[in-house]
């Protein structure tokens, strides 16, 4: 009886453990939390991490309420903050598509208005100046009111503005054009005078003639003088000089393939020598510019889209269209 | 020659571009700068500036650039350009989108 009970022993055990497995399993769930999120909380936490700029667990979060709150009436702002996200992450391509598809799908609404804004600054960001341009331009084309209109003047403005800091030529004229096609009613809040007055310091600044220095660089070493760098020129004075002076001696030695090679090195330092002046020009003048320019963005830019009620932001809980959203995480 | 020579040497660096750069700049950094050590008082180093502007520009306009920065290495630029520290040494920061920005977009 009792070798029975032995044997059955392991059997009795292992049908236990199968019968009490598959409730254990569930107790460990059923013992767990459940969190129930609306869409609201979902929005303002985004917003929280978006505000401290937190710009990764923003877009996730952004992200988690289009996926999980597909109806709420807060998607496309959602989804403009993601633009925005990657914008603040450098992640300029990703951020401009997002910025396109947005400023065509709602092309009436003030996300659209704003997607072509961030569309142009990013595109600015990427070094495409032309596709930025060609963005605010189209919007000026089809922009109806004069308030919409002045503010994308501004925005053209300082894009010309911000290629006047990599020395584009007539820059600053276009800058001033753009800001004369502001109306009376924006010209206080674009602070249309002061950055008239600060271009105009900037175009009475000294500077350095490119083609000048070019010019005098003729005589190697002259050009890096004019635009004061006396250490450069006095090195390229006697570098090209004893270069020309040995490629002169070879070939008057007979030595044509050691002239040769001299002068081919010589060729390159006479013609750094040239190339090197204008770049100096363009950078004495770009370091007068841009100390002006940055303060002046500092001290005039407006950014209008920090004053639109624009992103239903500031975590405020919308109506959601009258639907409760939930969904929940189980742990 | 040999003032160009003794200029490029005075450029020398370890920093590795080599396999992207030409065969001239890949014999340069991987034979001559370790014998001569890291000397160049810019960044990126000439050796690297040179294979950056002949990657971006090409032959011709990547040599005039190259010799234009060894003529301003380590002189007034030191002035003029935005100070980095490189591995503890400060170095005048120079990269070819500063010397072709008014050109090049």
């Amino acid at each position: 009886m009792m070798e029975d009970a032995k044997r059955l022993a392991p059997f009795v055990v292992a049908v236990l453990l199968l019968l009490l497995l598959p409730w254990a399993c569930c107790g460990s769930a059923a013992g767990g939390s459940t969190v129930v999120i609306h869409g609201d909380e979902q929005y303002q936490y985004a917003e929280e991490c978006f505000q401290d700029g937190d710009y990764a667990a923003a877009m996730v979060a952004f992200k988690r309420f289009v996926h999980f709150f597909p109806g709420d009436e807060r998607k496309e702002p959602a989804r403009f903050k993601i633009g925005l996200c990657h914008f603040h992450l450098e992640h300029y391509t990703r951020a401009a598509d997002l910025f396109r598809q947005l400023s065509g799908s709602f092309s009436t609404s003030k996300i659209s208005a704003e997607s072509r804004f961030m569309l142009a600054k990013t595109y600015g960001r990427m070094g495409r100046s032309g596709s930025a341009k060609r963005v605010l331009q189209n919007f000026l084309a089809v922009a109806e009111t004069r308030g919409l209109k002045d503010r994308i003047c501004y925005e053209l403005a300082w894009l010309s503005l911000e290629r006047a800091g990599t020395m584009e030529k007539g820059a600053l004229d276009r800058a001033e054009e753009w800001l004369d096609r502001i109306g009376d009613s924006g010209k206080a809040r674009y602070n249309k005078n002061r950055i008239k007055t600060g271009i105009a310091e900037m175009k009475a600044m000294e500077t350095k003639s490119p083609a000048v220095a070019g010019a005098a660089a003729i005589i190697p070493g002259a050009g890096f003088v004019y635009c004061r760098r006396y250490k450069d020129g006095l090195v390229s004075f006697l570098l090209n000089s004893c270069l020309i002076a040995s490629a002169a001696a070879s070939f008057d030695g007979g030595n044509t393939a050691l002239g040769a090679v001299v002068s081919f090195v010589a060729a390159g330092f006479y013609s750094g020598n040239i190339y090197g002046s204008i770049t100096s020009a363009h950078k004495y003048n770009r370091s007068k510019i841009l100390p002006r320019l940055h303060r002046m963005e500092k001290q005039y830019r407006y950014d209008p889209s920090r004053h639109w009620d624009l992103y239903g932001s500031s975590g405020k809980v919308s109506s959601s269209g009258g639907k409760m959203v939930v969904f929940r995480i189980s742990f | 020659m040999t003032v160009v020579l003794v200029l490029l040497a005075g450029c020398a660096a370890r920093e590795s571009t080599a396999p992207r750069a030409g065969g001239v700049l890949y014999f340069y950094q991987k034979h001559l700068s370790p014998v001569d050590g890291d000397r160049c008082s810019m960044y990126p180093t000439c050796s690297g500036y040179a294979a950056e502007t002949f990657k971006k520009h090409g032959f011709p306009v990547g040599w005039i650039m190259t010799c234009d920065r060894l003529l301003r290495c380590g002189r007034d630029e030191m002035k003029r350009s935005p100070v980095l520290t490189v591995k503890g040494r400060t170095r005048c920061y120079d990269p070819v989108a500063a010397n072709d920005f008014w050109w090049y977009r």
